[in-house]
């Protein structure tokens, strides 16, 4: 319907909003191609709600453009943007049957009724709530809900759906299944997609390009093999993952010597703090050509099922490491071990960047 | 409505403990309710003699002579029309300002439940007082109206059924505004965002989804107020007409000026009937139309 071809399915073009004193979303960019899923992942309070908000019209912006299917679509009012929303608590009508909720943005457009009865039950099917069609969502069960919510959403043939945080209230296996059946749903139906969440598993399930996003601001948009191998801030690494920070400075032989005792052969001129994830961050139980010396302690040793997660301390600082469970004999707890790295996996920032 | 047995997670006492906490209560409504109810139930079979009491009978008579008699039927006819017209009124005029209250009012709100609820600490003769200062021929109304030159003779309110009706809809508004007031206020705005992005304008928004969520405030508030209405004695005495009979200054006159017992008591026992009838078919009514609202 309407706009061309080539279009892209979104583009938010310098956008910001404050509400009061408080900047919420701050001069941010960001482009969707037609049937893309994009993920904006930060911590609660970061904007992400609120630039979806604005996606859809619930708010308008202070200063910036939105396109929605080549269209500026700032003037457009909530019900003529054709973006379609699943909420976080799903917001279902609690006085309309399963059947009514899904058939409700069909009839705000006022399709023949004979239109509306296919659709509905093309939806049911799919998102399987065969035999649930008279019941009233207080009936439902929380996984129900939330394919009740998605086939409303889907139901309008949406330009672009929006999922606010729409995994969050279930338990977590069936979070993660219905985040897996969704994706499949929405890759299947080419579906162009802007998911906010605050987990980063979720993220990387359901996106194919996640922003992240801090106090407001997008700092990084990319794959998440990019956003993981390559954060362009110190806040990403941390956010990704679980992640080391070490204090170090500039040593004799042009090596880092860190707190714990560890020399890398990286360069640096001032002090830096070295990144280093918890996966690559290898525990031997004799000394390493990084760390030849002063062994910390296991504090913990926690099995993870695929997973062995140790916590090392020296005096005054802590490491995490994980390990593939069953490639190793587990340390155990008090045990004296030395970090095994691969410098190439650090990633070193200088101790004054705002990075 | 659905009744619940016990709440899962409450007490588990039955027997002795409970009828004892109950004690106060029985004692009140036994004697005082029950026991007065059971007197007028019995008053209204029993005969009337003219120029005399009446004496212990089992008869129908009564009954008969409310229902068929034109006096009794343009009593009760009467009664029913003011009831229906103060009750559509405070829907009228109640609905918007309740809407306001629970949807925009954000600092004011507090205050404005305040000034909904104020009225029922105050005597209802007194601002009957009020009333009468304002509606009189002589009144503010009055006053304001010819002193504009819009009217050459002050309308007559006071003492008519115009004045009763006004005072009876300033009387029962906040029994109206209360319920729906909390019927509103648990209206999720996500729902009203959610019909928005779904493609309603914000009428349709209003119409799909917050005129029929509040349907039950409604409801409530049209059951207080037509009861109310109907069985008031204060504001038919004070304000209204004795040339446009009310129910209940009706049934005090059988009862004491004509010293008609039975059919004092068959118009009450008339009268109780039919605002339990109502009530039972409103509710039968909405679960009809608002099947959801067993669901919650």
């Amino acid at each position: 319907m309407g706009g061309d071809e080539g279009a892209l399915a979104l583009e938010i073009r310098g956008v910001s909003k404050s509400f009061g004193t408080i900047a919420a979303v701050r001069n941010c960019t960001l482009k969707v191609q037609r049937g893309e899923i994009v993920a904006l992942l930060g911590p609660s309070g970061c904007g992400k709600s609120t630039l979806l908000g604005l996606i859809a019209g619930f708010h308008r912006q202070d200063s910036g453009t939105i396109f929605i299917d080549g269209r500026v679509a700032d003037a457009l009012p909530p019900n003529l943007r054709e973006t379609s929303k699943v909420f976080q608590h799903y917001a279902l009508f609690p006085h309309l049957r399963v059947f009514d909720n899904i058939a409700y943005g069909l009839r705000s457009r006022k399709l023949p009724v004979q239109e509306i009865e296919s659709r509905v039950a093309e939806l049911v099917s799919m998102l399987k709530l065969d035999g649930l069609e008279r019941r009233f969502p207080a009936e439902l069960s929380g996984g129900q809900m939330q394919r009740v919510a998605v086939a409303r959403a889907l139901a309008v043939r949406p330009k672009l759906l929006l999922l606010d945080e729409a995994f969050s209230a279930l338990d977590k296996n069936l979070r993660e299944s219905m985040q897996l059946e969704l994706t499949l749903l929405l890759r299947r139906l080419h579906i162009t997609t802007v998911h906010v969440t605050h987990d980063q598993r979720e993220a990387f399930t359901v996106a194919d390009r996640i922003a992240v996003m801090q106090s407001g601001s997008i700092l990084q948009v990319g794959t998440p093999q990019d956003l993981y191998r390559v954060p362009r801030t110190s806040f990403i690494m941390e956010f990704l993952g679980t992640a080391n920070r070490i204090a170090a400075r500039p040593g004799a032989d042009g090596l880092v010597v860190t707190d714990i005792g560890v020399s890398l052969p990286l360069k640096a001129t001032s002090t830096v703090r070295i990144y280093l994830r918890a996966e690559d961050t290898g525990l031997s139980r004799s000394p390493t050509a990084a760390h030849p010396a002063k062994p910390g302690r296991v504090e913990l040793a926690t099995f993870l099922g695929s997973t062995q997660r140790y916590v090392v301390s020296w005096s005054g600082a802590q490491i995490v490491s994980e390990q593939p469970s069953g490639t190793h004999e587990p340390f155990r707890v008090g045990e004296a071990v030395y970090l095994d790295l691969d410098p190439a996996r650090c990633t070193l920032v200088d101790d004054d960047s705002t990075l | 409505m659905s009744p619940r047995a016990a709440r899962a997670d409450g007490p588990t006492e039955t027997g002795l403990t409970v009828w004892l906490a109950l004690l106060p209560a029985i004692a009140v409504f036994l004697p005082g309710f029950l026991w007065p109810l059971a007197v007028v139930l019995r008053n209204s079979f029993w005969r009337d003699v003219a120029g005399k009491l009446p004496e212990p009978d089992f008869t129908v008579a009564s009954y008969v002579t409310v229902i068929s008699d034109p006096f009794y039927l343009s009593v009760f006819l009467n009664t029913a029309t003011v009831g229906a017209a103060v009750t559509l009124a405070c829907l009228v005029i109640g609905y918007p300002f309740a809407v306001f209250l629970a949807f925009f009012a954000q600092r004011t709100r507090s205050i404005l439940i305040w000034a909904v609820y104020l009225p029922l600490f105050i005597s209802v003769i007194v601002r009957v007082l009020g009333w009468i200062v304002i509606t009189a021929d002589s009144g503010l109304i009055n006053a304001a109206l010819l002193r504009l030159g819009l009217i050459d003779a002050p309308l007559r309110m006071l003492f008519e059924v115009s004045g009763m009706a006004i005072g009876m809809v300033h009387r029962y508004l906040p029994l109206m505004i209360l319920p729906l007031v909390g019927a509103l206020m648990k209206i999720d705005t996500s729902w009203i965002a959610a019909g928005r992005n779904l493609g309603s304008g914000s009428l349709r928004a209003f119409r799909t989804i917050v005129i029929p969520l509040s349907l039950p405030g409604a409801v409530a508030g049209c059951q207080l107020v037509f009861a109310g209405a109907i069985s008031d004695y204060v504001l038919p005495m004070l304000m209204g007409t004795t040339r446009f009979r009310m129910l209940a200054p009706a049934i005090y006159d059988e009862a004491i000026t004509n010293f008609s017992w039975p059919r004092a008591a068959a118009m009450s026992i008339l009268l109780i009937a039919a605002v339990a009838g109502l009530v039972l078919a409103s509710n039968a009514i909405m679960r009809r139309l608002a099947p959801w609202t067993r669901t919650l």
